[in-house]
């Protein structure tokens, strides 16, 4: 409303010219992709042969996608997809549990809590990866997809937590009283009010995480080995290499698949985005 | 402070209810919080109480670990290599606050409600849907001296004079990573500020456009004061975030050449996983810590303040 | 809400629904991807079901076997690093004692004793040859021939050569530092061609790297760079993903790369047929210094505390067998360690002929032949006189610092 006022007010010329700025622009930055496409497009060794800027003269984008498949990319697609959605989920969900305690219902000294939730994401992820990688080996959940889950579980709680804390702090008290007044539990309400309420941002959190536990690289590589439980960027990190053959349209055509299924997820649930921000910024 | 808000908001609860209440139901409120608590507390508090002990010891992954009181501080702070990381890390810090927000703001500013602004939004947000390791493996590409795509671009306009080893010289290299951190981080920031545009009342912009304000002071000195909270915000994002970076400068340049790449995050992967000195490794991570928490309390200071405001 | 749920627990079950692999008697770790072709091959016909385990990245591979080897779930078989990178393995008693499968092997004169050097620690020996390469020149043969080069045998032929190669517009050899560690390949080269005794020493700690002699090694290679016979060391070499130095190689624009000769594969990836691709032994400075070669040799590691030891111990000897290294050479091309296996390729047939026959002194590399503090720092100190050679003394100065607080704390 006001944007669009704003943007009516400029003059027809200063339109067009923001038009064509914001489109030159938004070429420039998608560059680096395209260049992406181009070289896993290309055979081996026209690949080593031409430089990056060339175009492909034949069109292999889908072999070379068939080998890195081969090698290790399906498995890892597999296990990140199961983890992306039970860990964004899970973690989701436990994250809307614990700011409706901390904040609709009261818990004493809810800051507290809150705080010691968030703490966990304050530190520099490289601090947990020896103690947890030994923690592991002691459990035995070393290289099994149970451990991969708990732990993107966890990880992802602080943020939403505090994503949610702020949405829920928003939410009028009267809503909640009414409902207590019709006899319903916190159980009942948590459910039948506030999660729908919370759709949005709900859905950003599940987005944002997905897309982390997908991308995630350094903790699948410390606490995974075998392909069977190996997710995606650690199974394209175990493509290249000095010895041997290396493989660059391969490697690359492996990246861009393996970067398509948080693209294309983020193109779907878009106008979540906004809204979920929106709201979970609470102001 | 922050003690008499919560129990002002307590003491708020109690005062609706005469009675005292019963003890299954002052228990329920910890049943939703318990959840997350112990999976944050198994997974995320007590690998950091384990580092922050290791910190204290000499320890190699095979034998037993032997305390050592306060060397690997010692050690550190006496280490050249340290304190050059430090100095990166800063630098780190400083620019993923200027460059991804302040482009994500003007990106913002500059999208907001032209013609097509969905295409562009997208569009400038795609980088930030793929890994940070496969931006790392395509700016790699990119900067490559020999054949990549900046060297040969500025050869062919005839600036082939400008054509530098871009991540092979010390600072350019960390210049250049975080040129390709800044392509992946501002989609981010420009959303958010997105957000703060579409939520900005309309009286004041409508009233100042009548008095005839221009847009560029209408922007700077209206619309963007309005914007603090998400600048505030973004800023925290982008200090904590800063800090951690690790999975794009290890592929890039693996801290090098020289070790002249390395931030903090970088040097205690090195130390833990290349020498297996995992004490003094832990010793890097609770400094990192630290000024990691001394960044957040400032702004969840501010944040709290606001709240108990209410 | 509800489809969350449903999502939810569908992916729970999916999740949950995980039958774990069939246990193998025996894991083999390592930490090669492009390898894991050849060892599944191989171990096909092992004795005991064995399952080769490939990583994805060398140093979260050497965190979890360094924390599983005190423990009973460690590997029965996996592939390390020889000499000093061993070393602490060793001492700290995690790895198996293969002595007695050595003298099998020897006694039966299928295996020279002195390839065991590089893992005998107090006489015993604690690892077998899972892969031995010899570091030695790859040459264009076509570059070569347009321009009338023999493979030169004596240090003035190898200059020669390379003033030649400029003159012709060629870069003479490749170099580089891209992903760190190569900035020791020449180092170790021009070391060990200038005198292998002195190499000996400096690895040990007996000799300075202020000494004169080191000196005079940089300055040499300080030479060869200021005259241009190398390639700028930011050329690319694999680790990211490309491969500039390959393809220069292929393009002719490249004409000698000094390199593992694991590396053939590499170039043959990049359009080289193998009969354009060339081999020679770098010749020592001074002609009456004997024949020496710098090799590299990774070890298989039986883990000690193994609940799989038993059987472990059965798949290495079997690793040993003619049939085993046969199947092992025909898949990766290496040089044969076994006497009855034949080479695959004649350029590695030839060159370990030459080797063998002329008496070359074998030398391990410096990566693993001094401790790896030293080794890990040196490189990145290496490669900053790589790319700034004025900086040499500088360099000089730091290696010496961190040489000596190392071998202090070995005491």
């Amino acid at each position: 409303m006001s944007a669009a006022a704003m943007a009516g007010d400029r003059p027809r010329v200063g339109r067009e010219v923001a038009f064509i700025g914001a489109l030159a622009l938004t070429v420039f930055w998608l560059l680096p992709l395209v260049l992406l496409a181009m070289n896993a497009s290309k055979t081996p060794e026209e690949f080593l042969l031409t430089s990056g800027l060339e175009p492909p003269t034949t069109f292999n984008l889908f072999d070379n996608v068939a080998r890195a498949w081969a090698k290790g990319l399906s498995s890892g697609m597999v296990n990140s997809l199961i983890y992306g959605a039970v860990g964004s989920v899970g973690a989701v969900l436990l994250s809307a549990l614990a700011a409706y305690g901390i904040v609709r219902l009261r818990i004493p000294r809810g800051l507290f809590w809150f705080l010691l939730i968030y703490s966990g994401t304050v530190f520099p992820f490289q601090m947990y990866l020896i103690p947890l990688f030994n923690l592991y080996l002691d459990t035995g959940m070393y290289d099994t997809r149970f451990g991969m889950i708990a732990f993107y579980i966890a990880i992802c709680i602080p943020f939403c937590t505090f994503v949610l804390r702020g949405f829920f702090l928003t939410v009028p008290w009267q809503i909640q009283e009414a409902a207590a007044l019709d006899g319903a539990s916190s159980w009942r309400t948590f459910w039948s009010i506030m999660m729908p309420l919370a759709k949005a941002p709900l859905i950003l959190l599940i987005l944002i995480q997905f897309t982390w536990i997908w991308n995630d690289l350094l903790f699948g590589l410390v606490l995974t080995k075998s392909n069977d439980v190996r997710p995606i960027m650690v199974a394209l990190a175990g493509m290249k290499g000095v010895y041997g053959a290396t493989d660059g349209p391969s490697v690359i055509a492996a990246t861009l698949v393996g970067s398509a299924p948080t693209l294309l997820l983020f193109l779907a649930l878009q106008r979540y985005f906004v809204r979920g921000l929106t709201l979970g910024l609470g102001k | 402070m922050s003690g008499t808000a919560s129990a002002a908001l307590a003491g708020g609860a109690a005062a609706t209810t005469p009675t005292a209440r019963p003890f299954s139901q002052r228990m329920v409120p910890y049943l939703y919080v318990l959840p997350a608590v112990a999976f944050v507390g198994l997974f995320l508090l007590y690998p950091m109480v384990v580092t922050l002990w290791q910190s204290f010891t000499s320890f190699d992954g095979i034998t037993d670990p032997v305390f050592n009181g306060l060397d690997n501080y010692v050690e550190l702070f006496a280490d050249p290599n340290f304190l050059l990381s430090l100095r990166n890390t800063l630098i780190w810090t400083v620019a993923s606050v200027i460059f991804p927000v302040t482009l994500g703001l003007v990106f913002a500013l500059a999208i907001n409600g032209i013609r097509g602004s969905g295409f562009f939004k997208t569009s400038v947000y795609l980088p930030a849907t793929i890994s940070a390791a496969a931006v790392g493996i395509l700016f790699t590409f990119v900067f490559d001296p020999g054949n990549g795509v900046i060297n040969a671009f500025l050869e062919a306009v005839g600036l082939g004079a400008l054509k530098q080893r871009w991540l092979f010289e010390s600072p350019l290299n960390t210049f250049a990573m975080i040129g390709a951190y800044t392509w992946q981080q501002t989609g981010l920031n420009m959303m958010l500020f997105l957000v703060g545009l579409q939520g900005l009342p309309t009286e004041p912009l409508e009233a100042a456009k009548l008095d005839g304000c221009s847009p560029w002071r209408l922007t700077r000195q209206i619309v963007i004061p309005m914007l603090a909270p998400y600048i505030v915000i973004a800023t925290l994002l982008a200090v904590v975030n800063g800090f951690k970076v690790f999975d794009l400068i290890w592929v890039m340049t693996q801290g090098g050449p020289s070790r002249s790449s390395e931030t903090l995050a970088v040097t205690m992967y090195r130390e833990a996983f290349i020498l297996f000195r995992l004490g003094y490794s832990a010793a890097i991570a609770v400094i990192i810590s630290i000024a990691a928490i001394a960044f957040s309390y400032f702004y969840m200071r501010s944040v709290v303040r606001q709240e108990t405001q209410i | 809400m509800q489809m969350i749920r449903k999502l939810g627990l569908a992916a729970a079950l999916a999740g949950g629904l995980t039958a774990p692999a069939l246990a193998a008697d025996v894991d083999l770790y390592h930490d090669k991807a492009n390898w894991q072709d050849a060892y599944t091959k191989v171990l096909g016909e092992a004795p005991a079901s064995t399952e080769a385990v490939p990583y994805a990245d060398t140093s979260s591979y050497q965190a979890a076997v360094r924390a599983s080897l005190r423990t009973s779930s460690a590997p029965g078989i996996f592939t390390w690093w020889s000499g000093y990178r061993m070393k602490d393995l060793v001492d700290a008693g995690l790895v198996a004692d293969v002595s007695d499968l050595w003298k099998k092997y020897t006694d039966a004169g299928l295996y020279s004793p002195s390839l065991a050097s590089a893992y005998t620690f107090d006489g015993k020996i604690y690892g077998i040859p899972n892969l031995v390469a010899y570091w030695a020149v790859f040459y264009n043969k076509k570059v070569f021939a347009d321009n009338g080069i023999e493979p030169p045998k004596t240090w003035e032929e190898l200059t020669a050569a390379a003033e030649k190669l400029k003159a012709a517009g060629i870069t003479p050899f490749g170099a580089t530092v891209e992903g760190r560690w190569p900035a020791f390949i020449w180092f170790q080269e021009f070391l060990v061609r200038q005198d292998p005794d002195l190499y000996n020493r400096l690895m040990n700690g007996e000799a300075k790297y202020t000494d004169p002699e080191v000196e005079q090694v940089f300055k040499t290679w300080k030479d060869w760079i200021d005259k241009g016979y190398f390639t700028d060391p930011s050329i690319s070499f694999g680790t990211a993903g490309t491969n500039a130095m390959a393809s220069e190689f292929a393009k002719g624009d490249l004409a000698m790369i000094l390199v593992g000769t694991w590396y053939a594969a590499t170039l043959q990836e990049a359009g080289m047929s193998p009969d354009d691709i060339g081999i020679f032994i770098m010749p020592n400075q001074k002609a009456d210094m004997g024949p020496a070669v710098i090799f590299e040799t990774g070890p298989l590691l039986l883990a000690a505390n193994s609940g799989q030891a038993e059987d472990a111990m059965k798949v290495a000897d079997y690793w040993m067998s003619a049939p085993a290294q046969q199947t092992w050479v025909d898949a990766q091309d290496f040089p044969p360690v076994n006497k009855d296996v034949k080479a695959k390729s004649e350029l590695i047939a030839n060159l370990v002929t030459e080797i063998n026959d002329g008496g070359y002194t074998q030398i391990n590399r410096f990566w693993e032949a001094t401790p790896t503090p030293i080794a890990e720092a040196a490189v990145d100190e290496l490669g900053g006189f790589m790319l700034q050679p004025d900086t040499y003394p500088q360099v000089m100065e730091n290696l010496q610092a961190l040489a000596e607080k190392t071998w202090a704390a070995q005491k």
